[in-house]
């Protein structure tokens, strides 16, 4: 057994110069388009980033981090990273917001109708055996009068 | 209990009875509080350049105890004596160094220097006399190749990388290896950083002046590619990819260590195991005691973990080999072989839910970052046993 797991250790390490091993970034929701909003609706939806660690936005994140871009940004709509659960926190000192590096909330009140675009991106850890990797994902909301 | 005999050398050209020098040598604890080995001022210097020797009280201390030098350099005129160096010099040397008269550099420049010209001025009245001067100075031993000196995003610009270090000596901010693979070199630097960040905050700052350092007997000499770096050093155009300091810090020593691939680029980065038998070596060199080790390609089971849980209750530095996946955010949980290098920061637990949770150092954080809600076969899958230090101080 330990022979066995030297051998693949041995051989992880030797294409680990390539990227194949990289985290491969997967999103839910899937597809192009999140659910359509409402001028004067308030409005949340939380996108998941699977596949490996995103490497920013995790526990106390920057006061000026953002973890995309919304197209027009005036439109009332903003991202921001989902607050860890209150179970998971409780523990820790100082008590500060933590956040979720891997989950992005998209969430306000719109304020006029027409095609919103929702862009994230960003890069996942890599680790001994697998280069680190970069994601982008544009998603598409459709903001209708009321 | 001994009395050390400590002294060093200075590089000048000016006459040695024209000088005198401050010396202070101390070291920090974790709390960054100072222990003075020698505080004296204005001494003057022997005839070749030889710093009197300084007894130290009577200590008891290991010879591999890494000391800071502090020297402050005066020139002695027949009206005054004035300060010559804007700032003190400072290095690190081990105890054995200071009190054997290595602790001094055959590079001219990685010592405390005064040079003055030979040449003699006349009033302007008495005819013109130029004198010609000559001062030489090294290129920055970083220079990112897409960032040149004075570009507005310089990743290792003085001011950004002295801003890096401090955070760091005041333990704002952790090593975060970002988009390089470098989580063995990240476990170290965290443990000095943690135990020592007088000692961390020299490396970094003898790795910008000077391009390597010296930590106990652990050399760290990045070779020119990895000290200019190709890649891009942020994405989307602002993000850092890795910061400055890290990169100094990380990339230089996975470089020294490493002299088949080169670790020169951010945009393109190689991953690479760093084998416990490296680690420890690392360790050893910067004055640390390995006292356990349980660490290997296989899971380490619940006695493992047990053993760790003992030696971190104790006080001692417990660097762990895990798979990425027992960490929040982190990948697929189909494979469980090693993939990662953590730091413990307590012991693991398991709660009234059943789910384990341990305070570990991971990606620049210091938090339980392990997945929520997962218990004790989880863990135990996913942990292949740790590395035990006793703390250098």
């Amino acid at each position: 057994m330990w022979i066995l797991r030297s051998l693949i250790l041995g051989g992880l390490f030797c294409v680990s110069a390539c990227s194949m091993l990289s985290p491969k970034a997967e999103y839910i929701p899937e597809g192009d388009e999140l659910k359509a909003a409402v001028v004067g609706v308030p409005y949340l939806l939380k996108i998941n980033i699977l596949g490996g660690r995103v490497i920013d936005g995790w526990y106390e994140s920057e006061p000026d981090y953002k973890p995309g871009l919304v197209t027009p940004n005036d439109a009332g709509i903003f991202l921001r990273n989902c607050r860890l659960p209150e179970s998971k926190t409780e523990s820790f000192l100082p008590k500060t917001p933590l956040y979720n590096g891997n989950c992005i909330e998209v969430y306000g009140t719109p304020t006029k109708a027409g095609e919103l675009k929702i862009k994230i991106d960003g890069g996942m850890y890599g680790s001994m055996i697998a280069p680190a990797s970069e994601f982008s994902k544009e998603y598409k909301i459709n903001v209708t009068q009321p | 209990m001994t009395v050390y005999r400590l002294s060093t050398r200075i590089h000048s050209n000016a006459p040695s009875d024209s000088i005198l020098y401050d010396l202070c040598i101390y070291r920090m604890d974790s709390e960054r509080k100072r222990f003075l080995l020698i505080d004296v001022k204005q001494q003057p210097i022997q005839a070749n350049y030889e710093t009197l020797k300084h007894s130290t009280d009577n200590i008891s201390e290991s010879l591999t105890t890494i000391y800071i030098m502090e020297v402050t350099l005066y020139r002695k005129t027949m009206l005054h004596t004035h300060c010559v160096t804007a700032s003190p010099f400072t290095r690190m040397y081990t105890l054995e160094e200071l009190a054997s008269g290595k602790a001094w550099s055959s590079v001219k420049r990685e010592n405390p220097c005064y040079f003055v010209t030979s040449g003699t001025s006349k009033l302007e009245s008495e005819g013109g006399n130029i004198v010609s001067v000559n001062i030489s100075k090294q290129d920055r031993p970083f220079i990112a190749e897409q960032y040149p000196v004075g570009g507005p995003q310089d990743p290792f610009e003085k001011s950004i990388i002295e801003e890096q270090i401090k955070n760091r000596f005041n333990h704002i901010t952790y090593p975060n290896q970002n988009v390089g693979s470098l989580c063995g070199p990240a476990a170290f630097f965290y443990c000095l950083q943690m135990d020592r960040p007088d000692v961390y905050a020299q490396a970094a700052k003898d790795l910008w002046q000077f391009g390597k350092t010296k930590i106990g007997a652990l050399e760290i000499a990045p070779g020119d590619g990895c000290r200019h770096p190709e890649g891009s050093f942020f994405r989307n155009g602002t993000r850092p990819k890795i910061l400055g300091v890290d990169w100094m810090t990380l990339a230089s020593l996975r470089d020294s260590e490493n002299s088949i691939l080169d670790f020169d680029t951010l945009d393109s980065p190689v991953a690479g195991i760093t084998l416990w038998q490296t680690l420890t070596e690392w360790f050893e060199k910067a004055g640390y005691i390995k006292v356990f080790s349980n660490v290997g390609a296989t899971q380490a089971g619940i006695q493992g973990m047990q053993d760790l849980n003992n030696y971190v209750q104790k006080g001692y530095k417990v660097v762990s080999l895990i798979n990425d996946s027992l960490l929040e955010g982190s990948s697929s949980e189909r494979a469980t072989y090693p993939t990662h290098w953590i730091v413990w920061g307590g012991p693991a637990v398991q709660g009234i839910d059943r789910a384990v949770h341990l305070n570990l150092f991971s990606w620049g954080q210091m938090q339980d970052q392990i997945k929520p809600g997962k218990d004790l076969s989880f863990f135990i899958n996913r942990f292949f046993g740790g590395l035990v230090f006793k703390p250098i101080k």
